[in-house]
């Protein structure tokens, strides 16, 4: 017995004793040494690429951004940016540096177009709506980031704080080149789509008729079509690149693929603005009716506000007409003027329902909103328009010397209104129509819930 | 059995001296190799020997422009300044607040007292509240100060009158975090907390400065706390000088602040806070304040108007 515990404490012991010795690392260098060695490699790759980097950084907020880098070795580095018209033409050098951070990392570390699109913007003390994200935040999106892989070619990037992806490819001779010669400017002229004075533009690519319409601010395009008499629509995003208009997600229309316009031209004098499309050269044309009217549009918008608490729709750009936002000038001539607005189903005079048309504004002592406007009664016709006559008056002017003023601005709004062919309604939303004068299709107001 | 045990304690023992003997040399080389230790790193431009010139030789203060997140907030949305606004910053700085402590005390003085490191970020930094810090110090060390980017002083391409609010608040804020280093490091008088004792709010931020005057604090802020309130009062009288100061005080509205404050009470909190302030300085800085006052109010004057 006494044998046994012996053997065992032996065993133990040489078990403890039996420490390996040789601790060589798995790398044949250090931690640091292979940081330092990644961090080199990372710059030289940057740098030694001739012609620079075409980019793209998806901010979080959403959006895709073209961008175009040239690294110096001197920690310095010239860049494009379709972030807007300007930044498009105009090279802008900032400094950036390689750091390892908890990943080996690249730092735009002043202030350059890449810093634009996660600009938190400003609303106190200075007023800088630098991208149109919500104030304190921005675009969500980065200027510090990690490497997360690269290949001959190309790198791709995470931002550190909000996730942003950026993707950079090598540019060629040919395209730093057109970079430089203000090509990236070109796309812009897509801008130009909101001087048509008609509501509807259409173009025709490969023989098919499309009705296009572009959202400017979030930077996404709507094509739609008829098939067979049915109306068919596709919505991308789209960014401003070294071609012209590129979308993000190609339109497939049978045997037609439609990724992008190239050499966009702009006509002021003709309002014409056309472009490349798979090789062949088109124009857009504006036009006074929709490709395909929406039946239910007038009575489906009309009736959301009755049914969702008998609430108003409201418009804060007023009456667009004739290439001109706020027409009639709201924004200036009223007082604490809010918004236009337009409260279906308001009240019954007799056996009459009625309907409000009109401008919300702030009492004069700041306590509360005062409405006034014109009350029509709604036609819903059977092809699809909404027609109003008018009834009568309401609500309260803003007293003193603008009544007068108040008093025309109200016929010019009850003129519009009661216009006899009246309007479109047009979905663009969950909870926004724009609804179009079907006279011409040169008046119209965007209404929101 | 004893000799077992012995044994036992042998073998024990010779096991532990005998396991993991490692030979542990840290060579130059390898200290060497760690990124970043010393700082970062990049290739000096003009701007950096403008600020070796004139920041770090002269007075051993270092500017970093640079995005660090680590000086930072870690959750806040920020970004760094653009590189042009760098030297205007720093060079309004210099005159509006640097030069006139210098003239009245001499360079010892400050440089034993100024915070000795400035981290400078292009944008506001909002808070959760909505409102927005635009300057932040720590330690008597190291001061933040924000909106960089949207500094324009007179002289400057697409400067007009309303830029001077921002060009007030950086003075505003730099004057207030450096007298936050002159009180901790020689503490004001405890009558000085008295004057507004039973005032002082965590709801400061729900009030505005002109309704703070009205209950006797030059600013809303200054109603947070007897520290803020004693540096606010020193920030306020030194950017809008005396002439503004006089002015804030005589604009107080007849009457009786929705906190029970009269007019009379209100202003003469304000000068009794004066008086303080300016004894405070002769006393335990040797510093005539209305002079420093008006070489101070003279420099920012010159910069706006």
């Amino acid at each position: 017995m006494k044998g046994r515990i012996f053997i065992c404490i032996i065993c133990v012991a040489i078990g403890f004793s039996s420490c390996k010795k040789d601790d060589a690392p798995a790398f044949e260098q250090s931690a640091d040494e292979r940081l330092n060695e990644s961090l080199t490699s990372y710059q030289n790759k940057l740098v030694t690429a001739d012609n620079g980097w075409k980019a793209f950084i998806y901010p979080k907020g959403g959006g895709t951004f073209f961008f175009y880098f040239k690294f110096t070795a001197q920690n310095r580095v010239k860049m494009y940016s379709t972030f807007d018209s300007l930044s498009a033409v105009t090279p802008r050098e900032s400094s950036y540096r390689l750091k390892a951070l908890q990943q080996p990392s690249l730092i735009f570390d002043t202030y350059s177009y890449v810093h634009a699109l996660a600009d938190p913007n400003e609303n106190i003390i200075v007023n800088a709506k630098i991208n149109g994200g919500p104030v304190g935040v921005g675009l969500q999106s980065d200027f510090e980031f990690y490497f997360d892989s690269t290949y001959t070619d190309s790198i791709t990037l995470i931002g550190r704080f909000n996730g942003t992806r950026a993707v950079l490819i090598r540019a060629t001779k040919q395209e730093a080149d057109s970079y430089d010669n203000k090509d990236l400017g070109k796309g812009f002229l897509l801008q130009n789509l909101t001087k048509y004075l008609n509501y509807f533009k259409r173009v025709t690519i490969g023989g098919v008729n499309y009705e296009i319409n572009v959202n400017q601010d979030e930077r996404t395009i709507t094509f739609s079509w008829l098939e067979g008499g049915n109306l068919r629509t596709f919505t991308t995003a789209f960014y401003y690149s070294g071609t012209g208009v590129s979308l993000v997600n190609s339109l497939v229309n049978g045997a037609q693929t439609i990724t992008g316009f190239s050499n966009l031209t702009w006509d002021p004098a003709t309002t014409t603005l056309g472009f490349t499309v798979n090789g062949a050269s088109t124009t857009v044309v504006g036009s006074g009716q929709p490709l395909k009217v929406d039946l239910g549009g007038p009575l489906r918008w009309w009736q959301f506000a009755v049914d969702n608490g008998n609430d108003y729709w409201i418009s804060f750009d007023g009456i667009h007409k004739d290439g001109i936002d706020d027409y009639f000038n709201f924004k200036t001539t009223v007082p604490k003027y809010q918004y236009m607005h337009f409260w279906p189903r308001y009240n019954v005079a007799g056996s009459t329902w009625y309907d409000i048309f009109g401008i919300i504004y702030v009492n004069a002592a700041g306590t509360g909103l005062i409405q006034y406007g014109t009350a029509p009664v709604p036609t819903f016709t059977t092809d699809g328009r909404i027609t109003f006559t008018y009834l009568g008056s309401l609500g309260t002017s803003p007293n003193g010397a603008t009544t007068t003023k108040m008093t025309a601005l109200t016929n010019s709004v009850r003129s519009i209104i009661t216009q006899p062919n009246g309007f479109y309604l047009i979905q663009t939303g969950p909870q926004s129509y724009d609804m179009v004068s079907a006279l011409d299709g040169k008046t119209w107001i965007s209404w929101v819930f | 059995m004893k000799a077992l045990k012995k044994l036992f304690v042998l073998v024990l023992g010779c096991g532990f001296l005998a396991s993991c003997e490692k030979e542990e040399k840290l060579n130059a080389a390898d200290v060497d190799n760690i990124p970043g230790l010393g700082g970062d790193t990049w290739t000096p431009t003009a701007l950096d020997k403008w600020i070796t010139d004139n920041y770090i030789a002269t007075y051993n203060i270092a500017v970093k422009y640079k995005w660090d997140q680590s000086e930072l907030e870690f959750d806040k949305t920020l970004v760094p300044p653009k590189e042009e606004q760098v030297i205007p910053v720093m060079d309004a700085l210099k005159k509006a607040w640097i030069a006139p402590y210098i003239s009245e005390t001499g360079a010892l003085f400050f440089k034993k007292y100024t915070p000795k490191f400035f981290s400078l970020v292009g944008s506001g930094s909002y808070n959760l509240d909505g409102s927005v810090t635009l300057g932040t110090a720590e330690g008597g060390r190291k001061v933040v100060l924000y909106q960089t980017n949207y500094f324009r002083t007179k002289g400057m391409p697409g400067y007009v009158q309303s830029d001077s609010i921002l060009i007030k608040t950086m003075f505003h804020t730099i004057h207030h975090e450096f007298g936050h280093i002159l009180h901790q490091n020689t503490l004001y008088p405890p009558e000085f907390k008295r004057i507004g004792q039973s005032l002082y709010t965590s709801d400061w931020i729900n009030t505005n400065d002109f309704e703070a005057n009205t209950n006797g604090f030059i600013t809303a802020y200054a109603m947070a706390s007897p520290d803020e309130d004693f540096v606010e009062m020193i920030s306020i009288m030194l950017v809008e000088g005396k002439a503004g100061f006089d002015k804030i005080v005589n604009n107080i509205p007849a009457g009786t602040s929705a906190l029970g404050t009269t007019q009379a009470e209100a202003k003469k909190k304000l000068r009794d806070k004066e008086t303080i302030v300016v004894t405070y300085y002769k006393q335990v800085w040797n510093i005539d304040f209305y002079s420093l006052q008006a070489k101070t109010r003279a420099a920012i004057v010159a910069l706006i108007y």
